[in-house]
C-alpha cells in the first residue's frame, strides 16, 4: 500500500530510484534499455492507456448530443449528486476521526495503543462487501435495529418512538451508504498521518508547551501546519475512494433508481441493461473526477517534496 | 529564583530513572547536570521543566520556597532548550522567537510593536542579525541552537534549562558555543541549569557541578573541588583519568581510597605522580617502565608495578621526562605528589 508509507521514505525511495537508473543507464547496453522501457510502454498501453481511450471513445460514440442527455438523464444525475454528496460528507468525517485517531495514536502512551491501531487498519483488510453486510446486520430491519423498532418493551422508548414517528431508515437508503462509505475510507487519513506524525515526535509540541501555549493553540499552530501537506494528501485520496466505492455501497444501497443509486452502482445498471453509451458516459465523468484527483495528489506530492529539498 | 528539589523519584515501568533525588540550585548560578547515559540527568531536568512528573507522593519541587510539583509547564515560567532545537519548522526565525509572546491570552500580551522590539533586541542578543526572515532549515546547526536559546529567552524566564545543548554540534562549533553561553549567562544573570555527558565541558562553563549515576547525585560541588576531592570511585573515574591502586602501597599511602571487593583501593591521577629515576627517595613504590609516548605536550609513561604487576599512568612535562634520562624497561619509582 504506497498511501501507507511515511513521506519522508518515499523521499529516499526517489532518491534510490535515480541513483539507480544513473548507474543503470551508465552500465547497461543500449538494446536492453530500448527493450525493457518498449516492455514498460506496452503494458502501459495496454493496461491503461487503452482501456481510457475506449471509455472515452464508447461513450461519445452516438455523438456529443447523445453523450450529454446520457448525463443530464434525471437518474443519471441524481446517482451523480448522491456521490458528491456521499463524498461530500465522508471526507469532512474522515478528517476529523483521522486527525483525532493520529493525534491520539503519536502524541500520547497509554494501554491498548498496539490493539487501536489494529483496529484503525480493519476496514483494509475485509473485504468490502463484508463490510456492508456488517451494516446490514446492526441496522438492517432484520437486524438489531430492526429489533428494537420492533420489541414491545424497548429500552429509552422515547428513541423508539422518535425513529418510528421520524420514519428513519438506514439500510437501503443514503445513510447506509454514508455510513457503508465512511467505513471503507476510515484508514486513509489516519494511516498517512500516523507514520508522518510519528517521525515528528513530540518535541515541537513540548516547546510549545514551554512557551505557554495551551492545547488549542499547540494544535492550530504547531501539530497542523506540520501535517498540513500530508493531510491534503490523504483527503484527496479518501476523496477519490469515496467516489468510486463500489462493494460495501452496494451492499447497502438496495439500488433504488434516483433514491439510493450511486454513480457507480448506475453504471453497473446502465451496462447490464446494455444501455452501453449511459454507462460509459456516466463511468467517463467519474474517470475525469479520478483524474482531477490525480493531479490535485501530484501538486501536493510536488509541494510535499519541494518543502523537503529545502 | 532557586530551584530546591526534594526527595524526588521517578520510574518507567520497571525502570528507576531517579532515587530520592535532593537538590538544591541557587540563584543565578550556572549548573551542570553531568553524568553518563541513563543517569537520570535529563528525567531530572523535565521533572524542573514540568514535561515529566514525579512519581505519586515521592516528594516535591519549589521554586523560591512555593510548591510547585503540580503546576503544568506552561506556567512556571521556565524557558527551555532542547538537545535538537525543536524550533517551528514551518516559521521563521522572528516569528519562531514571537512565539512565546504570541500565544500569550489577550490582557497579557504585549502590542505588535512591543514584540516586534523584543524579538529584534534577542536576535542581536544572540548575534543572529539579519536572519530573522529564514527558515530553520536555512540556519547552520549552531545558529538553530541560538534560535531556540532566543525562543526561551522571549518569555522572560525566571529559570534556563538546558538539555544537552550542544549535543548536535561539530566540536568547534561546541566549544565556541559553550564560552558563548558563559558570557551570556554573565550578562542575563539567569539561574540556569544544564545537562551534559561532556565532563570538559561541564568543568569550563559551570559554577556549580552535579554528577550523576544510576539514578542518583554522586556529588555537588564546585569543578575544582569536584575535579580535585571527588566523594566516591565513580566521580573519579567519569571527571579525567585515574589510577586505582591496590593498597598497601608504599609511595601512595595518603592517597584518597576507597574500600572495594578486593580491598582498599586508592585513586591517583596520572598527573598528581612524582617519578624518580633512582631510589634514593624515601617512600617510593617500585616500578619498570613499559612504554612512553611523548607526542604533544605531554609525556605518557607506562609503568607496571613490581610487586603485583598493576599498570600505573603517569603525566609530566616533556622537559622533566627528559632530563630524568629514562628508558623503556628501566626502573622507576613513583610517589604520590
Amino acid at each position: 500500500m504506497e498511501s501507507a508509507l511515511p513521506e519522508i521514505m518515499k523521499h529516499y525511495f526517489k532518491i534510490a530510484d535515480i541513483r539507480a537508473k544513473t548507474r543503470q543507464q551508465a552500465s547497461d547496453p543500449v538494446w536492453l534499455r530500448v527493450l525493457l522501457t518498449g516492455i514498460g510502454l506496452l503494458f502501459l498501453t495496454c493496461f491503461l492507456i487503452l482501456p481510457i481511450y475506449s471509455l472515452f471513445e464508447e461513450a461519445l460514440r452516438k455523438g456529443v448530443a447523445t453523450y450529454y442527455q446520457a448525463l443530464v438523464d434525471p437518474d443519471a444525475l441524481s446517482a451523480i449528486k448522491l456521490t458528491l454528496l456521499t463524498a461530500l460528507i465522508v471526507v469532512p468525517c474522515n478528517f476529523i476521526f483521522g486527525l483525532s485517531a493520529a493525534w491520539v495514536l503519536t502524541k500520547y502512551e497509554f494501554r491498548g495503543k498496539s490493539i487501536l491501531i489494529t483496529l484503525i487498519d480493519l476496514p483494509f483488510a475485509v473485504s468490502p462487501v463484508i463490510a456492508g453486510l456488517i451494516y446490514v446486520l446492526v441496522f438492517g430491519m432484520q437486524g438489531w435495529l430492526g429489533v428494537y423498532i420492533a420489541s414491545s418493551h424497548p429500552l429509552f422508548p422515547a428513541i423508539q418512538s422518535w425513529i418510528i414517528a421520524h420514519d428513519i431508515q438506514i439500510i437501503f437508503a443514503k445513510p447506509g451508504i454514508i455510513l457503508a462509505t465512511i467505513f471503507v475510507t476510515f484508514p486513509m487519513v489516519a494511516r498517512e498521518l500516523i507514520p508522518l506524525m510519528q517521525m515528528q515526535g513530540t518535541d515541537q509540541e513540548h516547546a510549545a508547551v514551554m512557551l505557554g501555549a495551551n492545547g488549542w493553540q499547540i494544535f492550530w499552530r504547531v501539530t497542523l501546519p506540520n501535517i498540513k501537506w500530508g493531510l491534503i494528501y490523504s483527503l484527496v485520496l479518501c476523496n477519490a475512494r469515496a467516489m468510486g466505492e463500489f462493494g460495501a455501497v452496494s451492499v447497502v444501497s438496495g439500488h433504488i433508481r434516483g433514491e439510493t443509486n450511486t454513480a457507480p452502482l448506475h453504471i453497473e445498471i446502465l451496462y447490464n441493461e446494455y444501455n452501453f453509451v449511459g454507462a460509459f458516459a456516466v463511468a467517463s465523468l467519474l474517470a475525469l473526477l479520478a483524474i482531477v484527483t490525480l493531479i490535485i495528489k501530484s501538486l501536493v506530492e510536488w509541494r510535499l517534496e519541494h518543502k523537503k529539498t529545502l | 529564583m532557586s530551584v530546591k528539589i526534594s526527595n524526588i523519584s521517578k520510574t518507567f515501568g520497571s525502570y528507576t530513572a531517579l532515587k530520592s533525588v535532593n537538590l538544591t540550585v541557587q540563584t543565578g548560578k550556572l549548573t551542570s547536570l553531568l553524568g553518563p547515559s541513563g543517569s537520570g540527568k535529563t528525567t531530572l531536568l523535565r521533572i524542573i521543566a514540568g514535561l515529566e512528573f514525579p512519581d505519586e507522593g515521592s516528594g516535591a519541587i519549589y521554586f523560591d520556597n512555593q510548591d510547585v510539583t503540580r503546576v503544568p509547564a506552561g506556567k512556571r515560567h521556565v524557558g527551555f532548550v532542547f538537545q535538537h532545537y525543536a524550533l517551528f519548522k514551518h516559521m521563521t526565525v522572528f516569528d519562531n522567537i514571537a512565539f512565546g509572546l504570541n500565544v500569550k491570552s489577550w490582557k497579557d500580551r504585549p502590542t505588535k510593536q512591543e514584540i516586534a522590539d523584543k524579538v529584534h533586541k534577542l536576535i542581536d542578543l544572540v548575534q543572529l542579525g539579519g536572519l530573522d526572515k529564514r527558515y530553520p532549515t536555512e540556519l547552520s546547526g549552531g545558529q538553530r541552537q541560538r534560535v531556540a536559546l532566543a525562543r526561551a529567552l522571549a518569555i522572560d524566564p525566571k529559570i534556563l534549562l538546558l538539555d544537552e545543548p550542544f549535543g548536535a554540534l561539530d566540536a568547534k562549533v561546541r566549544k565556541d558555543l559553550r564560552r558563548w553561553l558563559r558570557k551570556l549567562h554573565e550578562e542575563v544573570n539567569l539561574t540556569t541549569i544544564f545537562v551534559t555527558h561532556d565532563q570538559e565541558e561541564a568543568l569550563e562553563i559551570s559554577d556549580e557541578i552535579v554528577v550523576m549515576n544510576q539514578a542518583s547525585i554522586e556529588q555537588v560541588g564546585k569543578p575544582q573541588d569536584v575535579y580535585d576531592k571527588p566523594a566516591t570511585p565513580f566521580v573519579y573515574e567519569f571527571l579525567g583519568k585515574v589510577n586505582q591502586l591496590q593498597l598497601p602501597s608504599r609511595g601512595f599511602a595518603h592517597a584518597a581510597s576507597f574500600n572495594e571487593a578486593q580491598g582498599k583501593v586508592a585513586y591517583v591521577r596520572p598527573h598528581d605522580i612524582e617519578v624518580f629515576a633512582t631510589a634514593e627517595a624515601l617512600n617510593t613504590e617500585a616500578a619498570y617502565l613499559v612504554s612512553v609516548n611523548t607526542a604533544g605536550p605531554l609525556a605518557r609513561l607506562c609503568c607496571a608495578r613490581q610487586d603485583n604487576d598493576q599498570i600505573i599512568e603517569v603525566e609530566m612535562a616533556r622537559q622533566n621526562f627528559t632530563k630524568l634520562n629514562l628508558k623503556v624497561g628501566d626502573w622507576v619509582y613513583l610517589r604520590m605528589r
